[in-house]
């Protein structure tokens, strides 16, 4: 795969990333494992690079904007932390091939929400009727789009810390962020508006992926140029998102995110 | 509510210039590659690799202290058992 080819691929990850909420593992590993033909567990460390500089660059603007909310994101790290460590362990024993039906796993349930996402609508703020701004958690924030100021509390956190743990157990196995879990975790199971969900999810990613990257890191399974090709290409990526997509109708994206998902977890496992 | 937003600008300052100098450091180490060829550009990317790693941990460290400021020691121990665990995963991880 070509140095221009790996640039672009960055850079549509980093356009998704900050759009979503998503770090954009999921199609960094299979596009490289499928197309550059680099191994998986090289594929993962990329990956969880690349992830860090979509969440770093995306979180810069998000936290300034008081969008992502950074108590609730510690509160979770915890948790994300923990399963990453976990992960990253549980990797340096499975064998590629197993790793890699794993991974066919994982689209097709990201092809499966993403395709109900792009069906339904997502919990919108100011749907909340209990707004306690006194819970530790809860914050507020400006609806960039709007301009409208949205209150929110934050509920079963017991719940969204034991899932969280799951959540970063797959990052660090499978060189994801965890956001496509934690996006609507926070949603659905914790009540927070959707964008700050995104924007939260994005702040964590960097911590769950830097988590493992380290791990990763340790074992030389970082690809110097390969890695910096893709990274850069993200930063660039993400950086127009935000100025960009992030004002978009996501319906479409949503239902074409699902389809190269679903057609990437045919292509790993036939 | 004043010193959550100035802990925010500090965070949101150090993602910023994370990336930055990493993907300084990365650009470089490729047009040596590219340049030059060999190992050693290799090893510049690899330091600008790792800058961008340590970016996410600096802000853990920096929530820590922020919060501790602040006045809010729940945040700052939950911040503290990040880095616990990062360092955890660090050191098992050979």
């Amino acid at each position: 795969m070509t140095f221009l080819l790996l640039l672009v691929l960055g850079f549509c990850v980093g356009l998704l990333g900050s759009v979503f909420g998503l770090g954009g593992g999921i199609f960094i590993v299979p596009i490289l494992f499928l197309y550059a033909h680099i191994p998986i567990h090289q594929a993962i460390a990329t990956s969880l690079v690349a992830i860090i500089a979509t969440s770093s660059s995306v979180a810069a603007v998000n936290v300034e904007r008081g969008l992502a909310n950074m108590r609730l994101g510690i509160t979770l790290e915890v948790s994300t932390a923990a399963g990453a460590v976990l992960g990253a362990v549980i990797a340096g024993m499975v064998s590629p091939s197993v790793l890699k039906y794993i991974f066919a796993a994982l689209l097709f349930f990201v092809a499966w929400t993403m395709f109900r996402k792009s069906l339904n609508n997502a919990r919108q703020a100011g749907e909340q009727e209990t707004c306690r701004l006194d819970h530790p958690l809860g914050t507020q924030y400006t609806d960039p789009a709007t301009g409208k100021v949205c209150s929110y509390s934050i509920k079963r956190m017991p719940a969204a810390s034991a899932i969280s743990v799951f959540a970063g157990a797959i990052s660090g196995l499978l060189g994801v962020g965890g956001g496509i879990i934690q996006v609507p975790l926070m949603n659905i199971v914790c009540g927070v508006p959707i964008k700050a969900a995104a924007a939260t999810s994005n702040f964590m990613l960097g911590v769950t992926a830097a988590t493992s990257a380290v791990v990763y890191f340790r074992r030389g399974m970082v690809l110097p140029e390969v890695t910096a090709v893709v990274v850069l290409g993200v930063i660039a990526g993400s950086a127009l998102g935000m100025r960009v997509l992030a004002r978009t109708e996501g319906k479409r994206l949503e239902l074409a995110f699902s389809l190269i998902a679903f057609a990437m977890a045919l292509k790993i496992i036939f | 509510m004043k010193k959550e937003k100035r802990i925010q600008i500090l965070i949101s300052k150090t993602l910023f210039y994370g990336v930055l100098v990493s993907s300084v450091i990365m650009i470089t180490g490729l047009a040596v590659v590219y340049l030059f060829g060999g190992s050693y550009g290799g090893r510049i990317i690899m330091a600008g690799v790792l800058a961008l790693i340590i970016t996410p941990i600096a802000r853990v460290v920096l929530l820590a202290a922020g919060y501790a400021h602040a006045g809010r020691p729940r945040f700052a121990v939950m911040s503290l058992i990040i880095i616990a665990t990062m360092a955890f995963g660090y050191i098992i991880g050979k």
